[in-house]
């Protein structure tokens, strides 16, 4: 079953900051990011749900340039906070490299 | 034809300490250099290295890269400009790097004009922008109130490029600035000269981050911006690496919220119309770039609050029974650590345990999807934060204790839980902070809260 980890030239996360963590999705050309851009892959509400956030809290961005998606949303918890398991947000993109096309 | 002005920048590494080749810095040099830049500090490895007054680089790895990179400045003598000094910027961190630097010119028998700004803002100042309602909360940060600010130990607001500016002025070779915005580190000289402001602050941004967008991806190392009155041009510093359209338009994606639109200081930069041109196999240029003024000038404040001493252990599991059971395991810990750390006299609210479980869910915690689906072993760390360091070694010991011989429904095990790999098996980690203060403040004047100090070396 071919998944997005299949398909992406690069799935990584990182913090845009200590409160929000960004995930970016890059296809390897144009072609792919068309063809994905708009699948469910994308939508808002099924990252809602990934990524344990109220409605709107996601961002999602498709930037032509690099034939990426980019996905920015709060953290639950800033980075270093006590709970916290991801200083540098590193592994949020775990979430959805595995998700079936 | 006149040939066309131009100013020409090495971004020396992503980070100081990170390290680059000699290679890479050498031909830059030759390649002919206005001036070097080195963004030496975030707050990306957390919030402990700000209140702990520590960088998160070796001394022996700042005091390398800043050695080739003085000697070399010095050489050619173009100005030197290091922002984020000693990874935090507050007044310990860039303390330390103005010891090694001192060091490094003696040895070297190096003279220059030193110019070191702060970046620590005063208490009563900020205070009095609050009372203002002259700060603003960052996105999914609360709004800052005066018990906060009151509990913040450290903080420090992000300079622009101003009191670089005013640094370089009044005369100075090498400035040492506490945290900054990194783009401003590469645009100030820029910006003083009159080139276009969006081209400069999206170069400066473009470079910062140095090899992030030099292919092959191995290590830090240099990059070379090239700006003129209409784009700008980014290249590798080392000859047999190169920049390509694709990686220069991604770095725009990276740790930012949007790929668009950076916010600096004093405005900001719109990369929505940006064209990434490649030149030749390795050298990329970039037309294009917007920047939008902003109404008011704003810093962002960055501090943060000791809550605590943190102890843990780490611990195996491979019983499958235990693993079965691993979630009823850990529910049961926690409601027997409360009672004994009660029956030892320590308030609930003095300490707290948080049990990570490495092979289940101690990555994603919360979030992850397949926490009912453990494998054959487990990684248990007992994480514990208390208000003293005497608490936090207490109730890790009762949790320790607790882990290795509680009961669980299937237990065949009755002589012990875990398998621990050390002795000692508790470890005191150091104190423990979290951001307390992420907000922007508005200043009336660029340099206000950024004085400088100027000597001879």
């Amino acid at each position: 079953m071919p998944r997005l980890k299949d398909v992406a030239t690069t799935v990584r996360s990182k913090n845009a900051g200590a409160f929000l963590a960004t995930i970016d999705v890059i296809f390897k050309d144009q072609t792919d990011f068309e063809r994905f851009r708009n699948s469910d892959l994308f939508g808002a509400e099924k990252l809602e749900t990934l990524l344990h956030c109220e409605k709107g809290a996601v961002a999602v961005i498709f930037y032509d340039k690099a034939n990426a998606v980019k996905i920015t949303f709060p953290r639950a918890a800033s980075s270093g906070s006590l709970t916290d398991s991801d200083i540098y947000g590193a592994q949020y993109h775990a979430l959805i490299m595995d998700l079936p096309l | 034809m006149s040939e066309k002005r131009g100013i020409r920048m090495l971004a020396v590494s992503g980070c100081l300490g990170y390290g680059f080749t000699e290679t890479a810095f050498d031909a830059g040099l030759e390649s002919g250099i206005d001036f070097i830049a080195c963004d030496a500090g975030s707050m990306d490895p957390g919030p402990w290295y700000l209140g702990a007054g520590k960088p998160y680089v070796s001394e022996q790895a700042l005091r390398r890269d800043l050695e080739i990179m003085l000697a070399g400045a010095r050489r050619i003598d173009v100005p030197v400009i290091i922002g984020s000094a000693g990874g935090g910027g507050a007044t310990p961190h860039v303390a330390i790097l103005e010891r090694l630097i001192r060091g490094i010119a003696a040895e070297r028998g190096l003279h220059f004009k030193l110019a070191v700004i702060s970046s620590v803002p005063d208490r009563d100042l900020v205070a009095e922008r609050l009372k203002q309602d002259r700060i603003r909360a960052l996105e999914n940060v609360p709004p800052l109130t005066s018990e906060t600010l009151e509990q913040t130990d450290v903080m420090v607001a992000m300079m622009g490029a101003e009191p670089l500016q005013a640094a370089l002025r009044g005369g100075a070779d090498v400035v040492l600035a506490g945290r900054c915005s990194d783009s401003a580190l590469f645009a100030a000289i820029p910006l003083m000269q009159g080139y276009p402001a969006g081209p400069a602050w999206h170069l400066g941004k473009t470079i910062e981050c140095g090899g992030a967008i030099v292919r092959p991806k191995i290590g830090q190392d240099c990059v070379i911006g090239h700006l003129d009155d209409d784009g700008f041009e980014v290249e590798p510093g080392h000859p047999d690496k190169r920049c390509t359209p694709e990686s220069v338009a991604a770095h725009t994606l990276y740790e930012n919220p949007s790929p668009y639109d950076f916010i600096e200081p004093s405005g900001v930069v719109d990369t929505r119309d940006a064209t990434y041109t490649a030149l030749d196999d390795r050298r990329v240029r970039v037309t294009g770039s917007q920047y939008n003024r902003a109404e008011k000038y704003t810093v962002k404040l960055e501090g943060v609050r000791c809550v605590g001493h943190r102890s843990i252990m780490i611990a195996g599991i491979r019983d499958s029974r235990l693993i079965e059971e691993i979630h009823s395991f850990c529910d049961a810990m926690n409601d027997r650590v409360v009672t004994e750390a009660r029956n030892l006299g320590i308030a609930d609210s003095d300490w707290t345990l948080t049990i990570r479980r490495y092979g289940l869910d101690g990555v994603l915690g919360p979030l992850e999807p397949r926490r009912s689906e453990p494998g054959h072993e487990l990684g248990l760390v007992l994480d514990v934060v208390g208000r003293t360091e005497e608490i936090a070694a207490s109730v890790l010991a009762k949790a320790r204790y607790i882990g290795m011989h509680t009961e669980f429904k299937g237990r065949l095990s009755s002589s012990g839980n875990l398998a621990m790999p050390f002795s000692p098996s508790d470890i005191s980690v150091g104190s423990a902070w979290e951001f307390s203060l992420w907000h922007a403040m508005e200043l009336d004047d660029p340099c206000e809260i950024f004085p400088i100090t100027f000597s001879e070396v």
